[in-house]
């Protein structure tokens, strides 16, 4: 988990494509332990609400993360990709690495001023750089591919996720109605 | 272990320990919620809350990590100006002290007395399990005292400790000498008696001290002296004795005393209330932890407000 840190971070060109899966499990603990605390502090919570918050935040990352990979396997193999599922979600569980920087830039915060949410625009821009890399190395895509591949599954996402909001609303006013 | 290994073990631990200061350095819930309002922290608050906990000394203003346990006055004047500067209201003064050094509480009430003159604030002070002696000098400069009806108050007074231990230096076979540049300069000597001269002395500096706490009280009390000066024998009261004697106004918990300040100070609705003794970043820290991991802290916190300590106000 430490090489896997490491290379994504400082040497991207020698990084698995794919790390092993217990790995990108490891990867979304880590991310969504240090996630669930940040929040617990800016929501006041005590131990209680870390730990649900935790449990909270470690679903979503989770849900998330299969449905990011799941709609990025699928429009990659539409786009000519020849990689294998696992190697997808592993490789984009890996990309997020460089969310880790994200608490040490928080707690930074007061010093760094208005660099600080330039900072985090950048940590974020080089997480779905690293995305758009990881589909490229999984699938043997072009880069252009890649990026049209993450748009494409956020875009599916986002219907995805307004379906699924909409469906209960429409039902809900058809029975009003 | 390989270099780039210890160096991302090492990112792992900075981003954990980020995290955990975020999480454990913030505001208890509680305060937010229950402070009447939003606990600003832009300046712009109705009402400055001022922890007066622990004895009252003129101890450094700290640093980052603070300086030192007790109250210091440098750092409570510090926050009465910040709290002028940002233009609240009222000041609230939540006062859980045995009391302290003359100088140090003389130097509060000071402050705390020109701002209430000035007439822009007003002034509460809200008393938690002992609010004696120097504790009570800050008290006195407030425009409405509150107190919990078994609230430790009162020993109005000064007391100056002596010791003579020469037959014990005798016992262990010390010699002790001194070479001083005056008769008096080792007037507090522990290693002989004090003579008449001396102790006349260092009454009169007793009297003159009490005299000005006195008329300190009278002052901020609005008390007469000759109605002061009876109960000011250096004896304890309750809350509820002292509300009858008039040394408090009225009785109540601290959010009694806030409410009292809002209405003083006219503000409609809820206050905006502003901690302002969290410039001491331990003084913050470890009741912040305390409220997230109730225990881990229970001996620093124990130690802030000691339970016995006497109600002096000169050591």
């Amino acid at each position: 988990m430490l090489d896997s840190l490491y290379t994504t971070l400082f040497r991207p060109s020698v990084a698995p494509v794919a790390p092993p899966l217990r790995v990108a499990w490891g990867i979304w603990f880590l991310l969504s332990l240090l996630e669930a605390m940040s929040l617990a502090g800016a929501l006041s919570l005590g131990v209680g609400g870390l730990l649900a918050m935790l449990v909270l935040v470690f679903v979503l990352n989770v849900v998330g993360w299969f449905w990011l990979a799941a709609a990025s396997n699928l429009l990659a193999q539409v786009l000519g990709g020849k990689g294998a599922a696992e190697s997808t979600l592993t490789a984009i569980a890996q990309a997020y690495w460089p969310l880790i920087l994200l608490a040490p830039l928080a707690a930074l915060e007061p010093w760094l001023g208005l660099l600080a949410p330039l900072l985090t625009f950048g940590v974020f821009v080089w997480a779905y750089f690293g995305v758009v890399r990881a589909i490229s190395r999984a699938h043997a895509l072009s880069m252009g591919r890649s990026v049209l591949v993450l748009l494409g599954s956020g875009a599916a996402i986002g219907l995805g996720v307004m379906a699924l909001l909409i469906t209960p609303v429409l039902a809900l006013l058809t029975a009003l109605a | 272990m390989r270099t780039d290994r210890i160096l991302a073990g090492l990112l792992v631990a900075a981003s954990l320990v980020a995290a955990s200061a975020a999480w454990l350095s913030s505001p208890p819930r509680e305060s937010s919620l229950n402070l009447a309002g939003a606990l600003s922290g832009d300046g712009t608050a109705d009402v400055a809350l001022i922890d007066v906990y622990g004895t009252i000394s003129d101890s450094a203003d700290g640093g980052v990590f603070g300086g030192g346990e007790g109250a210091s006055s440098n750092r409570l004047i510090a926050a009465i100006r910040d709290a002028e500067t940002d233009g609240v209201k009222a000041i609230l003064l939540r006062i859980n002290s045995p009391g302290g050094t003359a100088a140090a509480s003389q130097a509060v009430y000071q402050e705390l007395m020109r701002v209430r003159k000035d007439g822009k604030i007003k002034i509460v002070a809200a008393m938690g399990d002992v609010t004696a002696s120097g504790g009570y000098y800050i008290a006195a400069a407030a425009d409405h005292v509150v107190a919990l009806p078994a609230t430790t108050t009162g020993s109005i007074g000064v007391i100056m400790h002596l010791q003579n231990i020469e037959g014990l230096m005798d016992k262990l076979g010390i010699d002790t000498r001194t070479v001083q540049s005056g008769p008096h300069k080792d007037i507090l000597s522990p290693f002989r008696p004090t003579s008449p001269d001396e102790r006349a002395i260092l009454q009169a500096q007793v009297t003159e001290t009490y005299n000005q706490f006195l008329s300190d009280i009278v002052a901020g009390r609005k008390m007469p002296l000759d109605k002061l000066k009876p109960l000011a024998d250096g004896r304890i009261y309750t809350g509820s004795q002292a509300q009858k004697v008039g040394l408090v106004d009225s009785l109540g918990n601290w959010r009694v005393a806030l409410a009292k300040a809002a209405d003083l100070a006219g503000i409609k609705g809820q206050p905006d209330v502003e901690n302002y003794s969290g410039d001491d970043f331990w003084k913050g820290f470890v009741p912040r932890v305390e409220a997230k991991l109730p225990g881990f802290f229970r001996s620093v916190q124990s130690s802030e407000v000691p339970v016995k300590v006497p109600l002096a106000l000169m050591e």
